[in-house]
Order: C-alpha cells, then sequence, then structure tokens
C-alpha cells in the first residue's frame, strides 16, 4: 500500500524532465552525462534519481502537499537536484579548486591560458564587457553555440542577442530581435529556447 | 500551485550557468513534450526511467537492509508508490471472451474504425449460404442413395 501521507506521484513525467536537465548540467560543466563525475559514483542517472528519492522522502515529511491532481512537483524536484550537483561538484572539486581558482601559478604565470578557448573567451568578456561583433571573445563564444542552431537563422538570432547584446532575460531578447518587420514575443524566444535545448542535449 | 517553498537557498548562479541558460532557457522551464523528445533521442521512454528508479530504490533497500539489518520503510514506501503508479499506468488485462466478443460486437466499435465484416451464421439458426445449402443438399442426396 502507498502510504496515506504520500500522493500519488506521476513518476515518468517527473522522471523524463529531470533526465535531460540532470544530463545538461554535466555536459554544461564539462563532465560526460553517461559517465560518473570524477571521483564520485554519480552519473547523470543517478544524480536525477537521488533527487526523486530525497524529493519522495520531503513528501513523506509533509513539505509537498499537493492542492489537486494537477500540482506539479518538477520546481521542487529540480531544486533538490541543482543543490545536490553543486554539492558533489563542489567536494569532488575540491582537490583541482587550487588549480583553477586562481588566476596565475606562483611564478605568476596566468593559469587562464591553459583554460579551454570557450572558459579563457568568458572570463575575459565578463572581465570587460564589450558589444560590438568585431569582439574576438564574444565571437568565440558564439561560435561554440551555432551548431546548436543548426543552421536556423532565428536560433542564431537568439545566441548573438544573448552574446553580442548580453541580453538575459525573454523579453530583452525579444526586444532586441524585434524589427518594423517581425515583431517577435517572449513566448517566441521561449519556443525557441525549447528547440536550442534540443539541439543541445541530445548532443552526446 | 503546490505549497512548497524552498528550505535551502538555491547557490547563486555563476556567469557561466547565466550564459547557459540565456542561451538554451532555463532548466526550471523544460516542457514535457521537449524532454519526451530529448529522452527519445537517447532511445529511453518514461516506463524506462521509471523501471531503472525502481531498480536503484531496489538496490538501496537492499544495501540498507545488508548492512543495518533495519529496512528503511521511507524506500519501502517509496517503492510501493512507484509499484501503484506502473500498475496504474499498465493497460487493464481483457479476457479472450470479452476481446473477442468486442471484435465481433459492431456496436462496440467506433463508426471511423473500419473492420471487414465477417457473416457467422450457425446451423441451428439455419443461417446457411446458397452454396453451402446446395452442398448439403447434394450429400443428403448422396446419403440416401
Amino acid at each position: 500500500m502507498t502510504s496515506s501521507r504520500s500522493p500519488q506521484i506521476d513518476w515518468g513525467r517527473l522522471l523524463v524532465r529531470l533526465m535531460p536537465v540532470a544530463k545538461k548540467m554535466f555536459r554544461q560543466s564539462g563532465f560526460n552525462p553517461e559517465q560518473a563525475l570524477p571521483g564520485t559514483d554519480v552519473s547523470a542517472e543517478v544524480l536525477a534519481n537521488g533527487a526523486a528519492m530525497e524529493f519522495f522522502e520531503s513528501c513523506q515529511r509533509g513539505k509537498w502537499k499537493p492542492k489537486n491532481p494537477d500540482d506539479d512537483p518538477f520546481p521542487m524536484a529540480y531544486r533538490i537536484m541543482y543543490n545536490n550537483f553543486i554539492d558533489v561538484v563542489r567536494s569532488a572539486g575540491h582537490k583541482r579548486a587550487d588549480l583553477v581558482v586562481p588566476t596565475t601559478d606562483e611564478n605568476g604565470v596566468s593559469l587562464i591560458d591553459d583554460l579551454p578557448a570557450f572558459d579563457q573567451a568568458l572570463n575575459r568578456l565578463l572581465a570587460k564587457p564589450v558589444i560590438g561583433v568585431a569582439d574576438v571573445d564574444a565571437k568565440i563564444l558564439a561560435e561554440t553555440f551555432y551548431p546548436y542552431a543548426e543552421g536556423r537563422q532565428d536560433l542564431i538570432d537568439v545566441i548573438d542577442a544573448v552574446i553580442y547584446c548580453q541580453c538575459r532575460k525573454p523579453s530583452e531578447i525579444a526586444d532586441w530581435l524585434t524589427s518594423p518587420s517581425q515583431e517577435i514575443t517572449s513566448e517566441d524566444v521561449t519556443d525557441r529556447w525549447q528547440v536550442l535545448r534540443y539541439n543541445y542535449t541530445r548532443h552526446r | 500551485m503546490s505549497n512548497f517553498k524552498s528550505d535551502k537557498t538555491l547557490p547563486p548562479k555563476t556567469a557561466k550557468d547565466e550564459l547557459f541558460d540565456a542561451v538554451f532557457g532555463p532548466d526550471e522551464d523544460i516542457s514535457d513534450n521537449n524532454a519526451d523528445e530529448i529522452m527519445r533521442t537517447h532511445g529511453v521512454s518514461r516506463e524506462q526511467l521509471v523501471e531503472n528508479l525502481k531498480i536503484h530504490v531496489q538496490e538501496k533497500i537492499k544495501k540498507i537492509l545488508d548492512e543495518t539489518g533495519v529496512i528503511p520503510e521511507m524506500l519501502v514506501a517509496m517503492l510501493n508508490n512507484i509499484r501503484d503508479y506502473q500498475k496504474e499506468k499498465t493497460p487493464k488485462p481483457v479476457g479472450a471472451d470479452e476481446w473477442v466478443a468486442e471484435i465481433f460486437n459492431p456496436a462496440s466499435m467506433p463508426s471511423s474504425h473500419a473492420q471487414p465484416i465477417y457473416n457467422f451464421r450457425s446451423r441451428k439458426a439455419g443461417g446457411l449460404s446458397e452454396n453451402d445449402r446446395r452442398i448439403l443438399s447434394e450429400l443428403e442426396a448422396e446419403i440416401e442413395d
């Protein structure tokens, strides 16, 4: 029998969203989602399942009580998973944190130069944001994301708005993309995000 | 909306996280359809994900039981919850008689559902076709001869 305190959870609907997000977290942090994080036994699947288990425990403790059957457990489970991922990455990264955090070694030589081009570009861009298509760092970042647009100009436009114009919110991106001939709404941006996410996450 | 209020403050997102969110959309906003499509490209269905979770929970229960000798009630409750869910999602079994009756009952079929029409008639009801009646007559004549 199901515990009287725990509601029936639509596990399929919950897991099918947790799993791609877990995979994206891994990829975004430079890890292979099909493998465990270095120094741990946590893969993307273990992370998602762990979040589901912790979520259920929260249900048992009465932290999540749906008021109607359509209440979505995903936001809470996502927060659990995100927190767990940060915790695991931090714990696994302690040994290499000494190598990553300082920007110079004991001899004063820049360690940034040893980072991948993407991270170098991101660090420099954040240190000195420059808007303009000629900016080399912005171009490196944009080129990194372009493959996920798979040639679609409307998706490339979103990437350009983010990289070259520092837009972050859908409304900002929509405003930047709107022209006299075409109005772009926040919903349009959200739709394009879904396609970009799909393209990014399905790449292995 | 649920009554959930996070008891943990989410760690602040890094600049890289914010950049990825701006390009791909926040993870919190992933849609069911998009998630289904993504997992389909990995060859994984919802049912498989639930089954994997069930196995994961079963293994965890066994491990805790082996190590401590105590049955973890919370995990057992979760396992039962998953089993209930799977039962609910499994198509209801249909008995053979019921299945056959449904096939040959035109009233139970939607009009859009095109099916061949079978003309079954029992001998008790005298339901023989002209051809059958002719064959039967010939046989009866042979016997009488």
